[in-house]
């Protein structure tokens, strides 16, 4: 088990409660907006919209439709303070944080293989561990499509099911906390629950961003 | 023929006056709250379920200063699977008006940019969608029908 911040950065694995060992943080009552006051959640057009429906009010969010892992550093943002376009790392470091959870993986599965996007997330997270050795992170795996939208794009189902499999290895490589929202939507044959499905098939309703919201709450770790 | 002319005097004043009844009852009807403005764009064209989005979000996401605004009222689409939104903001007096309208079409032209990579069919509805002004407020709509919702806004928009 890594303990030490120093050992933890030689290996490239994240800081993590030496009490609560990744990769599942135990369930427990859901966690006020407190917690959430030094939380960054970094994420595609999903988490936006949990950002727009205010669903973590003390919490700040780095979003950008359509981004993935390899489109941190190319997906470009405004910064406000100076008006200059930067990418998604630059605006990590706009905000203070000690936690960091990731929604990320969706828009390059549905067209990269699973191997693929998951170098790709490996390669963000060891840049993120090295830049970030006091943070705890939490990755939370990407839903999968509904069946229309599978069918519509002749998309292939296991791609979802093997990065799933793959993330979670990652999760304990790294010593990540391993939030798993494809399980939490998923219907028993891995698609997303069509009653939780927008009508584009791939994003949520609003029940299904509850869901989430519900499974981040009950599943913090204390940084000690 | 002179009865004539006195019952054409009489059905005119009858049409003024009805038309100034008419004109009464849809200054009166006419929406007077951001929330009021955006209610009736989003009952013009089918757009999809909205959910209402707080200052932080109108601030960090379309740069407008809610401090600036006398009231705001800001709709997304609440999955955000498609670009389709309603913001309505009324400025307050002495501040500079451009500075908000400049902010909202350079948002309209960034997720340009964001959709033409992800959703290249969202794409239209950001082209055909303007900023539109009449007096202190200011709507943007990213509409699935932009012509429709031009008409519910009725004259006075430009």
């Amino acid at each position: 088990m890594c303990l030490a911040v120093s050992a933890c950065a030689e290996e490239s694995a994240a800081w993590f409660n030496p009490q609560v060992p990744p990769p599942f943080p135990p369930e427990h009552e859901p966690t006020g907006d407190e917690y959430f006051e030094d939380v960054l959640f970094l994420g595609d057009s999903i988490m936006e919209n949990i950002e727009m429906l205010d669903l973590f009010p003390t919490a700040n969010f780095v979003t950008l439709i359509g981004m993935s892992p390899i489109s941190m550093d190319k997906k470009l943002f405004i910064r406000k303070k100076d008006d200059r376009w930067v990418t998604a790392y630059d605006m990590i470091n706009e905000y203070p944080h000690k936690k960091i959870f990731i929604l990320l993986g969706s828009n390059a599965l549905d067209h990269k293989s699973y191997k693929g996007t998951l170098n790709d997330y490996q390669v963000m997270m060891d840049r993120m561990i090295q830049e970030y050795p006091d943070t705890i992170f939490y990755v939370l795996c990407p839903t999968s499509p509904n069946r229309a939208r599978v069918r519509k794009d002749r998309l292939d189902i296991q791609r979802y099911w093997k990065f799933r499999e793959g993330l979670l290895e990652l999760a304990e490589e790294k010593q990540l906390y391993f939030l798993d929202a494809f399980t939490l939507l998923a219907d028993k044959d891995g698609y997303l629950r069509e009653d939780l499905a927008a009508p584009d098939g791939f994003h949520l309703k609003l029940e299904g961003s509850k869901l989430i919201e519900e499974m981040v709450r009950t599943h913090t770790v204390a940084v000690e | 023929m002179k009865n004539g002319k006195l019952l054409l005097m009489a059905l005119l004043l009858v049409c003024l006056l009805c038309g100034c009844a008419a004109e009464k009852k849809a200054e009166e009807a006419a929406p007077k709250t951001c929330a009021e403005w955006a209610d009736a764009i989003a009952a013009s064209a089918g757009f999809q379920e909205l959910a209402d989005a707080n200052a932080k979000y109108l601030e960090k996401h379309l740069m407008v200063e809610a401090d600036s605004l006398e009231d705001f009222c800001l709709r997304m689409d609440n999955t955000r699977a498609t670009p389709e939104m309603i913001c309505v903001v009324k400025v307050k007096a002495g501040v500079n008006q451009a500075e908000a309208k400049k902010a909202l079409e350079d948002y309209r032209k960034e997720q340009i940019t964001v959709y033409r990579d992800y959703q290249p069919d969202q794409v239209v509805k950001l082209e055909n969608a303007r900023v539109m002004e009449n007096g202190a407020y200011l709507v943007l709509s990213v509409s699935p029908d932009a012509d429709k919702t031009a008409a519910a806004l009725g004259a006075g928009w430009k």
